[in-house]
């Protein structure tokens, strides 16, 4: 939660209603409830909502849980507009204009939070779930100025 | 099956082969005529707000802003009526996780259910996700949520639409629901077992077949292992919801009335804000039961969506 907050400016408190788990190297997070103990002898599947993953050593926040923290991150937010999500969905690599450090950074299209980048030196490359990838590639699209 | 199949000849046999299929269900569907005549159209596509990651009245006007128009259907607050030729599913809203594509009756059975915030709630046949989500959604992403699915193929689809709605109080498993461990106990369970689908049969606008599936003659003895395991794993008090998407008595009625006979069960009756009729208490020389006519059955034709069959049970609160 330490990273989180220390780079994407999440206050800690927003954690407070979850528990984290761990399972392989995707971090999870589950809503705390009374009846968790009830159910740990079932065989998991996925074990909650995944929020981080570890990647080569690197804790990679999930697009989900980039559109899930929304207003919350203060840190390390970029605005893209339509036409750089389409060039990110087809794996280019883009020039960054937002005061961001390097590292993964949350993408924003207006009020909605879309997905994740990694900037390194300046360079931002797209890490959007293969699903809205596939679907901006294919058109799937709003107009501009959305 | 899904049967997609689109040429002439096909589509003309096929178009007959649909609008014959429910000859012998003529004598309990209301008005035929309008029923058969339901069938040669698509459904109104319906979208359902996702409360969970934003209201409505902001998604309307970010949408509106773009010329699409949603109109609110009276029945439920979060949902709307989404124009046919502008693709939901194509949007960035979709794919961020703030709208849900999902038939206005197949989201009954869970206003029926209606699990309770900090509930232990069982979704024995979950995949895709959608009646899961609409629970989370329901119990604002608090207590605790089992999504069970027996298929290994059906897991991603289920895995993508609670990470993509941002539900956080599910866990998924697979089990084989008809085996489902039985030392746990739920407050409230859904059963929107694996059926015929004879509720989706349509014709397309393109008049082809959709949701062409074929019969399959184990259903009903699977529907009455799924049903008798969930009541099981109820608690005292707990509640259930059996529901299809098929008219079949044989996998409606006959199977809540196979459950009252094994267990003591309590059927309960189902008040839906929506046009529907009442459960059968009889057919084909089979009897069910009067206590059949509590459940409730959706015909396409009076709101024009799915056909469903929904039923509410209970377990008293003084069984073992």
């Amino acid at each position: 939660m330490g990273y989180i907050g220390e780079r994407f400016g999440v206050p800690p408190e927003w954690f407070d209603p979850y528990a984290v788990g761990l399972s392989g190297k995707t971090y999870y997070l589950l809503a705390r409830s009374s009846h968790v103990r009830a159910v740990e002898t079932l065989r998991l599947e996925v074990p909650g909502f995944p929020f981080l993953r570890n990647v080569r050593g690197f804790l990679k926040p999930t697009g989900s849980f980039a559109q899930r923290i929304g207003k919350a991150a203060t840190k390390n937010v970029l605005e893209v507009s339509e036409l750089e999500l389409s060039r990110l969905a087809r794996r280019e690599r883009l020039p960054v204009n937002g005061a961001v450090e390097d590292g993964y950074v949350l993408l924003r299209r207006g009020s909605l939070m879309v997905g994740c980048g990694l900037v390194i030196r300046g360079v931002l490359i797209g890490q959007l779930p293969r699903f809205i990838r596939a679907a901006l590639r294919g058109g799937a699209w709003v107009a501009p100025g959305s | 099956m899904i049967d997609y199949r689109g040429s002439t000849e096909v589509a003309g046999e096929r178009t007959r082969s649909v609008l014959s299929l429910f000859d012998t269900y003529r004598e309990f569907i209301p008005d035929w005529e309008g029923f058969q005549e339901s069938l040669r159209f698509a459904p109104k596509p319906v979208i359902r707000v996702n409360l969970l990651k934003c209201a409505p009245d902001r998604l309307a006007a970010r949408l509106a802003s773009r010329g699409i128009l949603l109109r609110p259907l009276a029945v439920a607050p979060d949902l709307f009526e989404y124009p046919a030729d502008r693709g939901a599913g194509a949007t960035l809203e979709y794919l961020a996780g703030w709208i849900h594509i999902q038939s206005l009756s197949s989201h009954v059975p869970v206003w029926v259910l209606d699990p309770s915030p900090d509930s232990l709630v069982l979704d024995l046949c979950a995949a895709p996700g959608g009646k899961t989500s609409q629970m989370a959604q329901r119990m604002h992403n608090t207590g605790l949520i089992v999504a069970n699915e027996k298929k290994a193929s059906r897991l991603s689809a289920l895995g993508n639409t609670l990470t993509r709605l941002g539900v956080m109080n599910t866990i998924v498993v697979r089990y084989p629901g008809e085996d489902f461990p039985k030392r746990l106990k739920f407050d409230c369970i859904l059963v929107d077992a694996p059926c015929s689908g004879e509720g989706r049969r349509r014709l397309g606008t393109e008049k082809r077949v959709m949701f062409y599936r074929e019969p399959h003659p184990h259903l009903p003895e699977l529907q009455k292992r799924l049903l008798v395991r969930a009541f099981d794993a109820l608690k005292p008090g707990g509640r259930l919801v059996y529901s299809t998407c098929t008219y079949n008595p044989g996998e409606n009625e006959a199977v809540i009335s196979h459950l009252m006979r094994e267990r003591e069960a309590v059927l309960k009756p189902v008040s839906l804000p929506l046009p529907h009729c009442r459960g059968l208490a009889g057919y084909g020389g089979e009897w069910y039961g009067d206590e059949l006519l509590q459940c409730a059955r959706i015909y396409p034709h009076q709101v024009n969506s799915v056909g469903f069959f929904v039923s509410l049970v209970v377990k008293p609160p003084d069984s073992p």
